[in-house]
């Protein structure tokens, strides 16, 4: 599969997680939204590693996995 | 159809339709279970792309350790028993427009921009170089992250006190 199927696959999560933001009426239901927004950036990271031969990719993907963890462990803390 | 391309479609699917049901479905507990859905099949996709390391990254860290925290928070605060298990959406028009016109606007960009370069081929395992760059070039930001998920910590603790 080309570099442009795998970041078309994470624009689309990144659209669905962003209309779950928007029309989600509660904390939680939005923070699932920014769940997956998270995801689809993530893909687009993996993805330009690989297709660039750059091991940047994978370290920023480390980064923003475990900024993600921190952000919801406080999050669902504050929200529920 | 190579093995991978079959993969790609299939997990594609998977991964797409459980963000579907993520955002769609009324049941608040559901919508948890399907996001777990989809960060399992965020992980095979990063399988599919040479990364085993974040694949076990991604099952371990974010697909058990969030769900765990979340299946709790939402178990331990009764919402299982009580309505509020059930969450409403609202501007379901706007939220599609908007949503449509990014996902638009960046297809756009993905259209225009130069074809992409072909895969190029795996000369090793990225796992061993990932260690030595975390602990050698990032070893500044990845004790920055230890400082983040401590003040994490220390911030739950502080919300979760009881006044007594």
């Amino acid at each position: 599969m080309s570099l442009t199927a795998y970041l078309t696959l994470a624009a689309l999560v990144f659209a669905i997680g962003l209309f779950g933001v928007l029309t989600r009426r509660n904390a939680i239901g939005i923070l699932l939204g920014i769940e997956l927004m998270f995801n689809a950036v993530n893909i687009n990271l993996v993805a330009f590693a690989r297709f660039h031969g750059d091991l940047l990719g994978l370290v920023f993907t480390l980064f923003t996995i475990a900024i993600t963890v921190a952000e919801v462990a406080w999050g669902w803390r504050s929200s529920s | 159809m190579t093995l991978e391309a079959a993969g790609f479609w299939v997990v594609a699917a998977v991964l797409l339709a459980s963000s579907l049901a993520v955002v769609l479905t009324p049941n608040l507990f559901h919508a948890v279970l399907y996001l777990a859905a989809a960060l399992v099949a965020t992980g095979v996709v990063f399988l599919l792309l040479d990364s085993p390391f974040l694949f076990a990254v991604q099952l371990l860290l974010y697909a058990v350790g969030v769900m765990t925290i979340v299946v709790f928070a939402i178990m331990l605060t009764e919402r299982l028993v009580g309505e509020r298990i059930t969450q409403t959406s609202r501007d379901l028009l706007n939220g599609a427009v908007v949503a449509t016109g990014v996902f638009v606007g960046i297809a756009g960009f993905l259209i225009r921009a130069s074809p992409s370069p072909p895969r190029p081929p795996l000369v090793a395992d990225t796992t061993p170089a990932l260690g030595r760059a975390l602990v050698g070039p990032f070893a500044v930001t990845f004790e920055l992250l230890a400082l983040l998920l401590v003040v994490a910590l220390l911030g739950a603790l502080y919300f979760a006190r009881t006044d007594e």
